[in-house]
């Protein structure tokens, strides 16, 4: 079947696309009555293709989400397996903030969802060359003069936040960016072959800040336009705030998806792609039975690692298929220790640590709302940890005198088949122009949304928001 | 009447498990083979140049069960796709006869840890490729050295901000065995790997005289008898592939 060619006449049966749960409400937007009805794919299950979806079929048009896995929200996922009383952890995207994450705002609103206040970044204790430093320690000119920081640093850092010390070097080239979405003419486009270091060391940074906020392999103007975004944003580098849905983070997909009813396919993975001047059609599996569909347009919500594994004709431009195959995220395993009791209050620490350890990076508390004496701690880890082998580094590292641990869990993201992707990494050093706009640009009538495709690489805030732009673009195309 | 009952019992079970162990140790309880398929496309079948080809391949093992039913890790099973230019017979033969019967001790660490949940030979992943890891450094035993200890101990800022986790378990030697196979083998244009029992591999542009051909062979190394060390055993399946 050539790309394009009698959409839907042959693949998909005529109600297909129909809601099929006429319990889920699909807001239908009455501007849009009189204009044609699109049918749309949207490749990937995660909450950027639901988002999209959603809001695809809140505009009237006829869409499929197809999910490779067996199960929908992708790199959203939370978990009770395991744990004991009603505890449950987020073991993937964890946090929003406030100011930032307009559209996830928007979102608890219209689905009524309660969110939670999330105290993760209060009263953090830093472990740095092996010694716990508290907040008012990294604030302690004496301190800072010790770590070896400068005297406009030990300045800046007695009177702002250990996380804003970026903000003292990058602060007065902001303002330049009026257009969040533009990097470039605004005077700094010599700075992306000028690493985050040599960067900052030009401006006077001393050893231990470049040690704590430097870089080699990231461009001065990619992180002045990440600078420049948030503050457009009105959102500090580091928010201190940040907040959390009650019940877990999968609450808002599984809203989607609830709207979105039998439209949403799990373990239904694209095979290949073809697409032309009027359409696009898919191969899939439809829970191993391999299918075809065709529709006016398709959404990639797929992570590029992923993605770039799936055959498209006729190939993408060298320019496209060079961002698909080059954009990197990060992955890691999460690590979920449930105690008997708050154990570190005995101590009087906070629980709230950067344990600068190689196999368990942080640990915070979730879930704090249960009504029950056990607690939930989750931690950052490499990829291919134990939940064990992660344990033992904690009480290796741990500065109080005992914990009540009795159960550890491990989640690792770098063994999952399709969502082992986090979020995107800074682009490489003198190649913003190969990536951007590139990344987020639409080829024909293939599209590109998810966490990837934004300007700013926070997860669920560049799901959202691209989700959005996509559902518009199509809606208006 | 229920002591001597239960003593009949236990006398039974050492019985049998006195058995067990002594026909493992004359060797007659054996690890089966596994059986490995390259299911599509078919042997000898022919490619398009410039042109996608799907691969899907089935493990049956007698012990660790089928890949179709998902008993079968898919991140266990491999593919290495060779590619040889013209039509020579003979090539082809001895290109056949070459595949791969066992894997050397660098690659088959590599396959049975956690290495290729993160990165695969010749396209980015979560980390690098191997081939840009062998482009990046020179080809010499201080590089060898100074990267084992880098698998070992993990590094974090070398390739942008991706972090690469330690893996104390290895023994230097074991992880100097993983550089020198990625730096022999992750630069060969003729060659890739592939994770998984099914994907899909690229044929090149078409060549000068048109001809050309590729041999694919899946492996799988089982799990062995459980506590019964070094009893596993490798299956693998070699086609061929030519153009049209």
């Amino acid at each position: 079947m050539s790309a394009g060619a009698g959409i839907a006449s042959i693949a998909i049966p005529d109600n297909l696309y129909k809601d099929e749960d006429a319990s889920v409400a699909t807001h239908p937007d009455p501007e849009k009555k009189f204009k044609a009805t699109k049918k749309v794919i949207v490749a990937g299950g995660g909450i950027g293709g639901l988002c999209c979806g959603y809001e695809l079929m809140k505009k009237g048009h006829e869409v499929i989400v197809l999910e490779a896995s067996g199960r929908h929200g992708g790199h959203v996922f939370t978990a009770r397996d395991g744990l004991s009383d009603g505890l449950y952890a987020d073991f993937g995207a964890e946090h929003i903030t406030k100011p930032g994450y307009e559209r996830y705002w928007g979102y608890t609103r219209e689905f009524n969802l309660e969110v939670l206040y999330y105290p993760r970044r209060e009263n953090q204790l830093r472990r740095i060359d092996g010694k716990f430093y508290t907040e008012a320690m990294l604030s302690d000119p004496s301190e800072l003069k010790k770590l070896g920081f400068n005297e406009r640093e030990i300045q800046y850092l007695s009177q702002n936040p250990w996380t804003e010390l970026r903000s003292l070097y990058n602060k007065p080239y902001l303002d330049k960016f009026t257009d969040e979405y533009q990097p470039f003419g605004v005077g700094y486009d010599n700075l992306d072959t000028i690493s985050l270091t040599d960067f900052f060391t030009k401006d006077g940074a001393s050893p231990a800040a470049l040690r704590f906020m430097g870089s080699t392999t990231s461009s001065a103007l990619y992180e002045l336009w990440q600078g420049g975004i948030l503050k457009l944003r009105g959102v500090p580098l580091a928010p201190p705030k940040l907040y959390r849905l009650k019940g877990g983070n999968q609450g808002l997909p599984n809203e989607f998806a609830k709207r979105l009813g039998s439209r949403v396919r799990l373990n239904s993975p694209v095979l290949s792609i073809k697409h032309g001047q009027s359409g696009v059609t898919i191969r899939y599996k439809e829970f191993n039975e391999e299918k075809e569909m065709s529709a006016d347009f398709f959404v990639c919500c797929i992570p590029p690692p992923a993605f770039r594994s799936i055959p498209v004709e006729p190939a993408f431009p060298p320019e496209k298929q060079y961002v698909i195959d080059n954009v990197t995220y990060d992955s890691y395993s999460r690590v979920v220790f449930q105690a008997r009791s708050k154990f570190w209050l005995e101590d009087k620490l906070s629980i709230n640590l950067d344990l600068d350890h190689p196999d368990i990076y942080n640990l915070w508390q979730v879930a704090d709302e249960v009504e029950t004496h056990r607690v939930v701690l989750m931690a950052s880890c490499p990829g291919g940890i134990s939940a064990q082998r992660a344990l033992a580094g904690l009480r290796e590292v741990y500065p109080g005198k005992r914990d009540t641990i009795e159960l550890a869990l491990v989640k690792d993201w770098t063994k999952e088949s399709f969502a082992y992707t986090c979020e995107r990494l800074p682009f490489p050093m003198g190649e913003l122009k190969k990536f951007w706009p590139n990344v987020i640009k639409p080829h024909g009538r293939i599209y590109f949304a998810g966490a990837y495709a934004d300007n700013l690489n926070w997860g669920m805030e560049a799901s959202t928001r691209s989700a959005n732009r996509v559902a518009r673009d199509i809606d208006q195309a | 009447m229920k002591s001597s009952r239960l003593f009949l019992f236990c006398c039974t079970g050492i019985f049998f498990l006195a058995g067990y162990v002594g026909m493992l140790g004359a060797g007659k309880i054996k690890n089966n083979p596994p059986k490995v398929e390259i299911l599509m496309p078919g042997n000898e079948s022919t490619f398009n140049w410039d042109s996608y080809i799907r691969y899907t391949i089935r493990v049956t093992d007698a012990e660790d069960g089928n890949s179709e039913f998902e008993e079968i890790s898919p991140k266990e099973v491999f593919l290495e796709v060779t590619y040889l230019p013209g039509s020579s017979k003979t090539n082809e033969n001895n290109a056949v006869k070459a595949a791969v019967i066992s894997d050397p001790p660098g690659f088959a660490l590599m396959k049975s840890s956690t290495c290729f949940n993160c990165h695969l030979v010749k396209a980015k992943l979560t980390g690098p490729s191997f081939l840009e890891i062998s482009r990046k450094y020179a080809h010499n035993s201080a590089t060898i050295s100074m990267l084992a200890k880098k698998v070992i101990k993990g590094t974090s800022g070398v390739w942008t901000n991706t972090i690469m986790p330690p893996n104390p378990d290895f023994t230097e030697e074991q992880s100097k065995q993983m550089i020198q196979w990625i730096f022999k083998n992750a630069e060969n244009p003729n060659r890739n790997y592939f994770v998984g029992t099914e994907g899909n591999f690229k044929t090149r542009t078409k060549p000068d005289n048109g001809k050309g051909t590729y041999i694919l062979t899946a492996s799988y190394s089982d799990h062995g008898l459980k506590g019964i060390a070094k009893s596993n055993q490798r299956g693998q399946h070699t086609i061929v592939i030519r153009s049209k």
